[in-house]
């Protein structure tokens, strides 16, 4: 693109500008909520003035009760660990998946695509109703094992290794074959190592997943012990309900954490969506 | 020897296609299965009765009215949605300083789950002490009810979902317009073509199977939206927020009605498929 005139500048600041306040405001209006003690949370809102964004009281307080009183640490670890390990697993079985399609010739090859499509089609909600009544014949209700090994297979992940691997140089696999390698082997220390964006844009759509996934956990969970952090979320929103500088607090950090996982690695994120997914 | 060619294909292909097999597959199936089917509570037994859910569902005032408000709310957030993050992949194009620090503070609101995002909107629309009123009332416009106003609940939805949505589909954008050779663009500025036609002639053809992409995915996701009916309005007031997915969850696990939900999922299915297949269409994606 060309270089700009100075009025289209201004106008390109300016959405800008509203675009950030209408995205951020609800947020920074949370951050700054969690800071303050209970009682001073709906006093500077109306009339709008500068208090409105600064807390006069600063406390740590909803923080502090969050994780003490409400055991809220026990629910973030507890998506912490869902997210990793499906990320782990999904990567690892998606990808051994996605390389099949791409290349090896196999019987039924293209039946077995065309299922894995549809899957994609159809998401997990509306399973939920059959695979509820799955996980309570295999005791699985109340476990890790509900939480994560439905969602390790999944269409969209394998459809993107696909794309990904269609494109992988045939002359990198054939000189690892006359080199003695076999599948696993050249899997693992050819194909592996030179997936890595494809591997952090999968990744992370399925830490996503995992992480804002509500429906499905308000299903297969039970005891206080194994919420996730959306369903603690929600439950200090109905059982709490008077402690709203608890639950902004609690948002905050649902939402930091990602965050922090997200942002050192945006860069392959786009790369990796780019040499995929949206293109064929 | 033939043995060998299969040990391969199959030992990479086994893990997941198990795994999509026993939850995907089989969940389906067994779900359009169950449509056909009625249990009765009096002879603690289960009854093929044909069609009968189906019709149950399909002259069922509220279920009907779970399609109306369903296809409303996605007839006017997925234009929504994808125009307004197109047009933020395009600001986030565009060459200015700070472009990079604008994508990245861009970027972090895609981790804010729907569940927070109604959470914190839910404060913010409050009726007697919300945030938004005190921006209206700095403009002279009174107290407003949202959510708790039958008129006004969907659209306040539907402004949610679009604050939720926006970044996660811009991102998608981004990475399609990085891919636009920019030979074609510098062909564009030695024939004179001003911005808007460079746009429409260039920018835009170019990105049909982005559009198309992101215009599918958006439409699911949106079809299967629950969580605003669970946590802020219950589907109400009168209704006005009763999405599909929510009357097929009240089915099946309130009213214990699993039968009737399944019809009502099969029905769900055939309706989003629909919709997916005609926006296929007028996008031209068959041409590919």
């Amino acid at each position: 693109m060309n270089r700009l005139k100075g009025k289209t500048k201004i106008v390109i600041y300016f959405l800008h500008a509203v675009l950030l306040a209408v995205v951020f405001l609800p947020l920074i209006f949370a951050l700054v909520s969690s800071f303050r003690p209970l009682e001073d949370l709906y006093k500077y809102i109306r009339p709008l003035s500068i208090e409105t964004f600064i807390p006069k009281n600063f406390t740590l307080d909803a923080y502090k009760d969050i994780f003490v009183k409400y055991r809220f640490g026990t629910s973030v670890m507890n998506s912490v660990f869902v997210a990793a390990v499906t990320v782990i697993a999904g990567v690892i079985v998606n990808a051994l998946a996605g390389f099949a399609f791409a290349k090896f010739q196999f019987p039924c090859k293209r039946l077995l695509f065309g299922i894995v499509l549809i899957t994609f089609m159809v998401p997990f909600e509306l399973l939920s109703i059959n695979l509820y009544s799955m996980m309570i014949d295999f005791g699985w209700v109340d476990t890790f094992f509900a939480l994560i090994v439905p969602s390790v297979p999944n269409g969209m992940v394998i459809f993107l290794f696909r794309q990904y691997y269609l494109g992988f140089p045939d002359y990198l696999l054939e000189t690892a074959k006359i080199d003695g390698l076999n599948w696993w082997e050249i899997f693992w220390r050819v194909v592996m190592p030179n997936s890595k964006a494809v591997c952090i844009s999968s990744g992370l759509v399925l830490f996503l997943n995992q992480w804002e996934s509500f429906l499905w956990p308000v299903l297969v969970t039970r005891s206080e012990n194994m919420q996730t952090i959306q369903i603690a979320l929600n439950s200090f929103r109905t059982q709490y309900t008077k402690e709203w500088n608890n639950i902004f607090a609690a948002s905050i950090i649902a939402f930091l954490i990602p965050i922090l996982i997200i942002l050192p690695l945006q860069k392959f994120y786009v790369e990796g969506i780019t040499s995929t997914g949206s293109k064929e | 020897m033939k043995w060998k060619r299969i040990a391969a294909p199959l030992l990479f292909l086994t893990p997941a296609m198990l795994g999509i097999m026993v939850f995907k597959v089989f969940p389906i199936l067994q779900g359009v299965f169950d449509s056909f089917f009625q249990y009765s509570f009096i002879n603690q037994k289960t009854y093929f009765t044909g069609f009968q859910n189906y019709i149950d569902a399909l002259t069922d005032p509220v279920f009907l009215n779970s399609i109306k408000v369903t296809m409303i709310f996605n007839i006017i957030v997925n234009p929504l949605q994808v125009f307004i993050s197109f047009g933020l992949g395009l600001l986030l194009m565009v060459k200015v300083k700070g472009q990079k620090a604008f994508r990245t503070i861009h970027l972090i609101p895609i981790t804010v789950s729907f569940t927070i995002a109604c959470i914190l909107w839910g404060v913010l629309m409050n009726p007697e002490q919300g945030l938004l009123n005190s921006v209206l009332n700095i403009f002279g416009i009174p107290n407003q009810q949202f959510l708790f106003d039958k008129a006004q609940a969907l659209p306040g939805v539907i402004g949610i979902a679009t604050w939720k949505g926006v970044g996660y589909w811009a991102l998608f954008f981004i990475s399609g317009l990085e891919e636009i050779p920019s030979q074609l663009y510098e062909a564009a500025a030695i024939d004179g073509s001003g911005p808007w036609n460079t746009l429409l002639h260039i920018t835009i053809p170019q990105m049909k199977r982005t559009v198309l992409f992101v215009v599918i995915s958006d439409t699911i996701s949106n079809f299967l939206l629950f969580v605003p009916a669970y946590i802020l309005t219950n589907g109400g007031p009168e209704g006005s927020t009763d999405f599909m997915m929510f009357e097929i969850f009240k089915n099946a696990y309130a009213y214990s009605n699993v039968n009737l939900a399944s019809a009502m999922i099969v029905i769900l299915l055939v309706i989003m498929l629909a919709v997916v297949g005609a926006e296929t269409m007028l996008l031209g994606g068959r041409d590919e």
